[in-house]
């Protein structure tokens, strides 16, 4: 212990050193060490929030963007479904209404050419009957000169079975 | 002029000698208990420049610690060895300071006109770094049987296999070695700079301390950062739950 002696080292000055470690320490841990370390750790937790947040947004938005694709692409099948539908319809509607038209242009044809034919008919009918008159006259006109009463008849009912016939 | 090896007593309150490190210990621990209440007084999420830089500390210190151990016992041993280097690193810087060595008064003693300076290097009184060794050692003891259990603790230093109680006994021995190293190194390279730096200035008092000037800087801190470290090695050490066989 006479080394000890030699450099000076004496039980009250130790027991005052370790006394002042001992302030220290609470001072440094009450005022230092506990406000910063609390920040740190509050620092540390915020940046956690927030970036867990901010993958959560990331994770959000990429959701969103699915679904809006799935949508839109939804939405476009659709579309082209009833554009092809609607193109289908109006072909066969253009169809019938074709083939009403035609029918109904058919129907009028024929319908015209009736009327014409019953016309022709008709006009024929009468134009026979006039010649009929006209020749009947003429002959009356022609014959009544020539012949006799009986030959006469006969004569015009010939040529009038002629003229039918 | 010449620095000897203990403390020169200044003068003495009752039975209590102050010597000239008391005085620079004081002073070292009234610096860094102002320096913690005005970082302390305005905290905040967004730093200031002090706490900037008591965050870079901390957090270097602490995570440190972590590497070595785990979180929770780097939530115990954290005040203790980060005070250790503080206190070491500041007292060391604030030894080189000029008014160190220079400034005091002669005094009769045995016949001869002693030169007494009023500020002397914290670290360069054995009673200093004796304290802090104590500490040291003791809080490790401590943190040890509070974390493994008195049996446990036991068990590293007593057994009834003889070749376990001879290793025990050479525990013992190492725990004591422990105290002396980690006094005396700390002393001899403080006390080393302050001798040479005293001596050059004894040489030729201009620019030709400086280089050694910036050589203490380095031993100042490399010495604070060595006593922490093992302080902090020796306490993961003791508080390992070591596979009982």
């Amino acid at each position: 212990m006479e080394i000890l002696k030699d450099f000076g080292v004496q039980p009250i000055l130790l027991l005052a050193q370790i006394v002042n470690f001992a302030i220290l320490l609470y001072l440094l841990k009450r005022f230092l060490y506990k406000p910063i370390l609390k920040v740190l750790e509050e620092r540390r937790q915020k940046v956690e929030t927030s970036m867990k947040q901010a993958e959560e947004m990331q994770k959000r938005f990429e959701e969103t963007t699915k679904k809006q694709e799935e949508i839109l692409g939804a939405a476009r099948s659709d579309a082209s479904k009833v554009i092809e539908d609607a193109k289908e319809e109006a072909k066969a509607l253009a169809e019938t209404i074709q083939k009403e038209s035609k029918e109904a242009t058919e129907a009028t044809i024929k319908r015209a050419q009736g009327t014409l034919e019953l016309e022709k008919q008709k006009m024929i009918a009468e134009a026979r009957s006039q010649i009929v008159e006209i020749v009947t006259t003429a002959t009356e006109k022609v014959v009544a000169k020539t012949l006799k009463g009986s030959e006469k008849e006969r004569l015009i009912e010939e040529s009038i079975k002629e003229i039918q016939g | 002029m010449e620095v000897t090896l203990y403390a020169e007593k200044l003068f003495s309150i009752g039975t209590l000698p102050v010597t000239n490190t008391l005085i620079t210990t004081l002073i070292t621990t009234l610096i860094l208990a102002t320096f913690a209440i005005v970082v302390s007084k305005n905290v905040s999420l967004i730093p200031g420049k002090l706490q900037s830089l008591s965050e870079i500390v901390i957090e270097t210190i602490f995570s440190t610690i972590e590497n070595l151990s785990d979180k929770k016992r780097a939530l115990r041993f954290f005040p203790i060895v980060a005070t250790f280097f503080l206190f070491i690193f500041t007292a060391n810087y604030l030894g080189l300071l000029p008014g160190f060595n220079t400034i005091g008064m002669f005094e009769h003693h045995e016949g001869e006109n002693i030169f007494v300076p009023i500020f002397r290097s914290v670290n360069s009184d054995l009673n200093v770094t004796l304290a802090l060794a104590l500490i040291s050692v003791g809080v490790t003891h401590f943190y040890s049987i509070t974390s493994l259990g008195i049996i446990d603790y036991l068990k590293r230093y007593f057994s009834l296999n003889p070749i376990n109680l001879f290793v025990g006994f050479l525990e013992i021995i190492a725990e004591i070695t422990k105290i002396l190293s980690l006094s005396f190194r700390l002393f001899g390279n403080v006390f080393a700079g302050e001798t040479l730096l005293v001596t050059m200035s004894a040489l030729f008092a201009f620019v030709l301390p400086l280089p050694f000037m910036f050589l203490e800087m380095i031993v100042g801190f490399v010495q604070a950062a060595i006593f922490m470290m093992l302080t902090l090695v020796f306490m993961v050490i003791l508080t390992e739950k070591h596979a009982t066989n």
